[in-house]
């Protein structure tokens, strides 16, 4: 009896111990087994969002995406010395580097293609060095031509997988405006700058991915389960941007900073009727492509990432302001233009030393008279002047849809002195942005109507639906007569002015030079300057506004003969464009 | 009577008998349905993997074709080409415009 109670008991034990190690596979390591499980029979594959695709106006691909590879090692499975494997693979891994490397003149001078190589030799083995790994990354981005080169070299533990690289088909064209895609901290794709930057989130998309199980081959179970999200892939944006203009734009521009031995320049125009970017060049520039293998202080776009003095450029709007409030008629007579101005113990003289007694305010812009524009201040009263200088968008940010926006604050009300009102009016003692100044001219050339400047025209969504970016009216600055009005003095500027010989005949168009200086710890430069010219044409139906700024000029330091001329060149080439004939 | 009743029992036994048979038999059917059916399945896997492949090359093919038009369409290379081929610039635009009316003149 004792024996057969004693097999009982085991018989209890063994029940016991079977039924526990059953709750802890059923209950407590259910979940995990079953991740285990689902890893030997089921596949997960990732299915990559592409990233959207940006257009031109005329639906044409500015950039676009293409397939390259991540060539990675097994350490485990190569059999021959890492130091070997280096020697083979770091030439053919850097050939698309030295390609853009000999074809690029603005990237690097002193180029060495020996010593990349002994760096790339010396970055690879220093990868290998992880021992215990079992996958090392040895190079991103690889185009097709370097994988088919590493496939016949036949190394063994050297395998790829696909991934994707941008690609543009304009080259280098309006790179500031595009942006560039990089990789953020975790290597995932990230763009940076530009409409890359400003729009990265509706770009990128979101990945999605399959589940399904698999054959000891690694096929798939057809009657077996499959799981799967599927990817949403990134918005493609279509822009204002009309690739004609904006190729015109950068070829002129070029042409330009090289003819008057500029230090770099910038161009844009736009749409006065909806604020929408047309072109937008800045040179020197850099390819998106290959945006590592140029200077970084090239990378932020300086037209709006930069501020400058604008000069007399900066003299329409305050004349526009004088207008609007009635202080000033064109015909208005300056009884104080004699002679240089006096104010807060600062003199203010004429650019050129020259004073024109009892000139009209047309011809204050004529001559791009200084002590003029102190007079118009005067009459218009500091309030209203700063007042103006807000609505029309100085010294707050336009809010164009790119990242690297920045701006420079308006001083508060109550620390305007005496001579910053006074030297305001003729745009010193003032920073802003090309940006703000086009779009406050276009609020000139448009009736009095400031626009949100924006470069997106339409946005469309993954099903192929398209979302439409409409203008957005900011506020009314002038009155549309005030803007007529001052349209005809701009086109007087023009006709008589000093850039009257580069004009295109038989077109009207308004406009004004700029010529700043530059301030430099508490003075300013006397030999470097900025160069400017603000218009806009046809002046009494406007199909575009344009700014050119050429900085530190060496031909010579005057807007009248860098800036204009070269808006005159653009404007020529948009004449012609455009369809728009001279008058007889 | 009896007999009537027994008659009644007897249908409804071979009635049942049908029916059981019936099950019986669409039993046999469906698995042996399931057995060829998983049979032929069971070797479709290679084949998806192939029209996968097709697929994925395809695709690949068609971003690259996609890719070519964008950069032969380009105004760049549009450039490269007009200048390879002896274009040149023209600079003497010539603009036709109708005539003045005659109340315009002086």
């Amino acid at each position: 009896m004792r024996r057969i109670n004693l097999v009982f008991l085991a018989f209890c034990l063994a029940f016991v111990a079977i039924l526990s190690r059953l709750f802890y596979w059923q209950i407590l390591a259910s979940e995990k087994l079953a991740i285990e499980a689902q890893k030997q029979y089921g596949q997960k594959n990732i299915i990559v969002s592409l990233r959207g695709e940006i257009k031109a106006s005329d639906n044409a691909t500015l950039v676009t995406n293409q397939t390259v590879y991540l060539v990675y090692v097994n350490p485990k499975k190569i059999k021959i010395t890492p130091s070997q494997l280096a020697n083979q693979l770091a030439p053919v891994l850097l050939e698309d580097t030295i390609i853009d490397q000999e074809s690029t003149e603005s990237s690097t001078p002193n180029f060495d293609k020996k010593e990349i190589i002994e760096r790339e030799i010396e970055r690879i083995n220093k990868s290998l060095s992880k021992t215990n790994m079992e996958w090392i990354a040895l190079k991103h981005k690889v185009g097709k031509i370097s994988l088919e080169k590493i496939k016949s070299l036949g190394i063994e533990g050297v395998d790829f997988e696909e991934e994707e690289k941008r690609f543009y088909p304009e080259s280098s064209m309006a790179a500031h405006l595009l942006g560039f895609v990089g990789s953020d901290a975790n290597g995932e794709d990230k763009g940076y700058f530009g409409l890359e930057g400003f729009y990265d989130y509706e770009l990128k998309g979101r990945s999605g991915f399959t589940i399904a199980e698999k054959d000891t081959r690694g096929a798939p179970i057809i009657l077996g389960g499959t799981d799967k999200i599927e990817p949403i892939n990134g918005r493609n944006m279509i822009l204002y941007l009309d690739r004609a203009v904006q190729f015109i734009v950068g070829k002129k521009l070029r042409e330009a900073v090289i003819r008057y031995g500029a230090k770099e320049g910038s161009v844009a125009i736009m749409d006065p009727n909806t604020g929408g970017i047309i072109a937008l060049s800045n040179y020197p520039s850099y390819a998106g492509e290959n945006w590592q293998s140029f200077d970084s202080k090239l990378y932020k776009n300086p037209f709006i990432a930069d501020t400058f003095e604008p000069g007399s450029i900066f003299k329409t709007f305050v004349m526009a302001a004088a207008l609007n409030e009635n202080a000033v008629k064109p015909e208005t007579v300056c009884d104080k233009c004699s002679s240089p101005r006096i104010v807060n113990d600062f003199t203010i003289k004429t650019w050129n030393n020259k004073y024109y007694p009892e000139t009209s305010m047309t011809g204050v812009l004529e001559h791009s008279d200084n002590v003029g524009m102190v007079f118009v201040g005067e009459k218009l009263g500091g309030e209203k002047l700063i007042s103006y200088l807000q609505n029309f968008g100085f010294g707050q940010p336009t809010g164009i849809d790119l990242e690297e926006e920045t701006n420079v604050p308006l001083r508060p009300k109550n620390e305007w002195k005496p001579i910053d009102l006074a030297t305001v009016t003729f745009g010193q003692g003032i920073a802003v942005t090309g940006i703000q100044t086009l779009t406050a001219v276009a609020a000139i050339a448009n009736g009095g109507k400031l626009f949100k400047p924006h470069v997106v025209a339409r946005i469309q969504n993954d099903n192929g639906s398209i979302i439409e970016i409409k203008p957005k009216l900011t506020r009314q600055v002038i009155k549309p007569t005030t803007s007529r009005v001052l349209t005809e003095m701009m086109v007087n500027a023009v006709d008589k002015g000093e850039a009257r010989f580069a004009k295109p005949k038989g077109y009207r168009i308004a406009g004004k030079t700029g010529t700043a200086q530059i301030p430099i710890a508490g003075h300013y430069d006397p030999t470097k300057t900025i160069a400017s010219f603000i218009g806009f044409a046809p002046a009494d139906d406007p199909k575009f506004v344009m700014l050119t700024i050429l900085r530190e000029p060496t031909s010579s330091p005057w807007g009248s003969e860098t800036a204009a001329p070269l808006f005159f060149d653009i404007a020529k080439e948009l004449f012609t464009y455009y369809k728009i004939a001279p008058e007889p | 009577m009896k007999r009537f009743k027994q008659d009644k029992e007897n249908n409804k036994i071979k009635t049942q008998r049908i029916a059981q048979v019936v099950v019986l038999m669409a039993a046999i059917v469906l698995v042996i349905s399931q057995i060829v059916i998983s049979n032929s399945f069971s070797t479709s896997g290679e084949t998806v993997i192939k029209l996968e492949r097709e697929t994925k090359i395809l695709e690949e093919e068609n971003k690259q074709l996609r890719a070519q038009i964008s950069q032969k369409g380009s105004l760049c290379y549009i450039e490269e080409q007009a200048l390879a081929r002896g274009f040149v610039e023209v600079n003497n635009i010539i603009s036709l415009s109708s005539a003045i009316p005659v109340a315009f003149k002086p």
